[in-house]
């Protein structure tokens, strides 16, 4: 067994995971990889295991966050000291892993973002629409308002945790469906160091992939009340 | 009250018990969410058989029509049941949520079991 686990949270990702399994075999020896199927009904499952690599398998589609939440409880309860999580739908550029290993294995942050939006020698690929644009910077003030940290990509799926990360990620406090910028707030509150570092991300047509399933509107309001109760978790907290 | 409208009242409300007996019977509805429409049932019939009933909580509210009185009991009722219903759909979804994560994970270490003892 080695130190770090990388899990790839898959649903109806026929099209990609075949390529982003070879890239992460290639950028990532020395992870232990783990797809967790999230109820996929097309082939996902069987491309994963042509490929001998595990997969775990939920009974049926339960969101994104849970289906990450089933890779950290796995990686608690076999002693992993570090995980890393990537989309299967190729939209996260996997040789970024190794800054990633370098970062966790350095201690540099008990959290480390990959992050579209820091700058990377001109490697900048990601354009976005105006709508998700005013999202993303709406969710960083948010962030640098009620944590006081700067995170550029509060929406980032590319990212890495140490054992203390994840006994948070396994609580009760961990919201389930959605996970993002509420995460980020409440890691932040629970004291643990938070590091961005720059990764490349693509643009993709999510057509029935992982995303998909939340509705913009639906995920903006979720987001937003989660955040807005944060502020009281946190006065809770302190007093 | 006229009898009519009383007989009329009488009739649903007992329609309506039966309705309620036989969804429990059939193991449709658990006991435990059948009470608060037996309690309801059972204010009901208790208006339609003592009128006053009604017209002490009017004016306990300060309300002047009965009719009023009625409607807002009824709708305070209906609403802090559906919030009870939706604490309840969250609970267990959160509870399958995580039965889901547990029997994936059961399942994948039961594969590995089995795949090592064919070895």
């Amino acid at each position: 067994m080695k130190e770090i686990l990388a899990i790839i949270p898959v649903f109806n990702e026929s099209r990609h995971i075949r390529n982003v399994l070879k890239d992460a075999v290639k950028y990532c020896n020395v992870c232990d990889l783990l797809v967790i199927n999230d109820g996929s009904n097309d082939n996902t499952l069987s491309i994963v295991q042509d490929l001998n690599i595990d997969a775990i398998s939920l009974p049926f589609n339960t969101g994104y966050g849970n289906a990450l939440q089933t890779g950290f409880k796995y990686a608690l309860r076999h002693g992993y000291r570090y995980l890393i999580h990537f989309d299967g739908d190729g939209q996260h550029e996997l040789s970024c892993l190794p800054q990633f290993i370098e970062a966790l294995f350095a201690g540099e942050a008990d959290v480390v973002i990959g992050s579209r939006f820091l700058e990377r020698e001109g490697d900048y690929r990601y354009s976005i629409s105006i709508i998700r644009k005013a999202v993303i910077y709406l969710l960083r003030g948010a962030i640098k308002l009620i944590a006081g940290i700067r995170i550029t990509d509060p929406t980032s799926g590319f990212i890495g945790y140490n054992r203390k990360a994840l006994e948070f990620m396994n609580s009760d406090y961990y919201p389930p469906d959605y996970p993002d910028a509420d995460v980020i707030i409440m890691l932040s509150k629970e004291k643990m160091s938070i590091k961005e570092i720059p990764v490349v991300m693509y643009n993709l047509n999510n057509s029935g992939t992982i995303h998909t399933g939340i509705k913009p509107l639906y995920y903006m309001y979720k987001m937003f009340l989660s955040v807005f109760l944060s502020i009281f978790r946190l006065k809770k907290k302190t007093l | 009250m006229p009898i009519q409208q009383k007989l009329t009242g009488l009739i649903f409300s007992i329609l309506f018990f039966i309705f309620l007996i036989e969804l429990v019977r059939r193991k449709k509805i658990k006991e435990e969410y059948a009470l608060l429409w037996f309690i309801i049932n059972f204010i009901f019939i208790a208006i339609l058989i003592d009128y006053k009933i009604l017209e002490f909580v009017t004016s306990l509210f300060g309300m002047g029509l009965t009719s009023s009185a009625l409607f807002f009991l009824g709708i305070s009722f209906l609403l802090a049941y559906c919030i009870f219903i939706t604490i309840k759909i969250s609970t267990i979804s959160r509870q399958s949520s995580n039965l889901a994560q547990e029997v994936a994970l059961l399942r994948f270490k039961l594969e590995k079991l089995e795949k090592e003892s064919d070895d």
